[in-house]
């Protein structure tokens, strides 16, 4: 089984079509930005869309403010790298799953904050999706940020995820394909095979039972109710 | 001379638009792993596009055991040929073709 995290398409009328080419790579599932109103939905032959929301604040109140709204009706919550108060925020809550590195901002990874997110569970994101648009120096950059974050992370045992962030089919990978990329980013082989598929799936699978309306906290569920009297 | 050992690789290309051809694919690979990995490594790479169905987008790579996951790296990551999108799919790796086929 394995998941892709970061389908960024544009519309979600495209759904169809990302399920399609999924299926063709043997994916099981992948989370979408845009998907209305539940955090997740079966399509046809057990294809499996998760909701996923970015959260763009400038400062945390307005990160907390919007996280509140949305928690509940998203499977997967993500905060870019921006300034160091919102990233080392982010890290810390264990309602946030990821940090996602933004190529176009040229924020790296900080071993503090790869510290603080290990603590908590949240893993970091990295997109292929300019790594298959870009070639040479321009590639070479994005290379050097994403190889130089993936070691900060797996230092200071954060987990690494990795994600097509396709805006179209064709941008999505199998997870041997992604496996190889990781290869390429610094990871050794077992931990890019986890980056690809263990590490997506033990997020979801962490998120799921969170959503189930017993769910209390970690480790604490409300099994039965007893009545009042 | 030392003999390389050599693998080969069983893959699928999806493709966005009209069939790719054989020289493209081989020309867009080889030219993915001179760029992530540079000139040494490509030349050493021994690569050789076998096969390859255009209709069906599957086909046969050679290359040497040390390059293999060079190569798929590079194939991987590459987003279109000749303007159409693509996806590169690695299946399977073998040291022989018949073992491919299995």
């Amino acid at each position: 089984m394995s998941v892709d995290l970061g389908v960024l398409a544009s519309d979600a009328t495209e759904i169809d079509s990302f399920s399609a080419m999924a299926s063709k790579l043997g994916l099981t599932g992948f989370a979408i930005v845009g998907l209305p109103n539940e955090p997740f939905k079966t399509l046809a032959e057990g294809m499996m869309v998760y909701s996923r929301v970015i959260l763009h604040g400038k400062s945390i109140n307005s990160v907390r403010k919007q996280i509140d709204q949305i928690r509940r009706k998203s499977m997967i919550v993500s905060v870019p790298l921006k300034s160091i108060e919102v990233t080392n925020w982010a890290a810390e809550d264990k309602r946030i799953d990821l940090l996602t590195i933004d190529p176009s901002l040229e924020n790296r990874l900080r071993d503090t904050t790869a510290r603080l997110a290990s603590i908590s569970n949240t893993s970091l994101e990295i997109q292929i999706a300019p790594l298959l648009k870009l070639s040479g120096l321009n590639r070479s950059k994005i290379l050097k940020l994403y190889r130089e974050s993936v070691t900060t992370a797996m230092d200071a045992g954060m987990d690494v995820v990795l994600t097509s962030g396709a805006i179209h089919p064709m941008g999505l990978r199998s997870s041997v394909a992604m496996a190889h990329i990781g290869i390429l980013l610094g990871m050794d082989r077992s931990y890019a095979d986890r980056a690809a598929s263990d590490f997506p799936k033990s997020i979801i699978e962490r998120n799921m039972k969170k959503l189930q309306p017993g769910f209390v906290n970690s480790g604490v569920e409300i099994i039965h109710k007893g009545e009042e009297q | 001379m030392k003999k390389v050992r050599k693998r080969y690789l069983l893959f699928k290309l999806h493709r966005d638009g009209s069939p790719i051809e054989e020289k493209h694919l081989s020309l867009t690979i080889w030219k993915s792993l001179l760029s992530l990995y540079g000139e040494i490594q490509a030349s050493d790479s021994k690569l050789y596009l076998i096969d390859f169905d255009e209709s069906l987008g599957e086909g046969i790579l050679q290359c040497s055991l040390p390059s293999l996951q060079q190569v798929i790296a590079a194939a991987a990551v590459i987003g279109s040929i000749s303007g159409i999108s693509v996806s590169f799919e690695p299946k399977r790796t073998s040291g022989t073709i018949k073992g491919l086929k299995r």
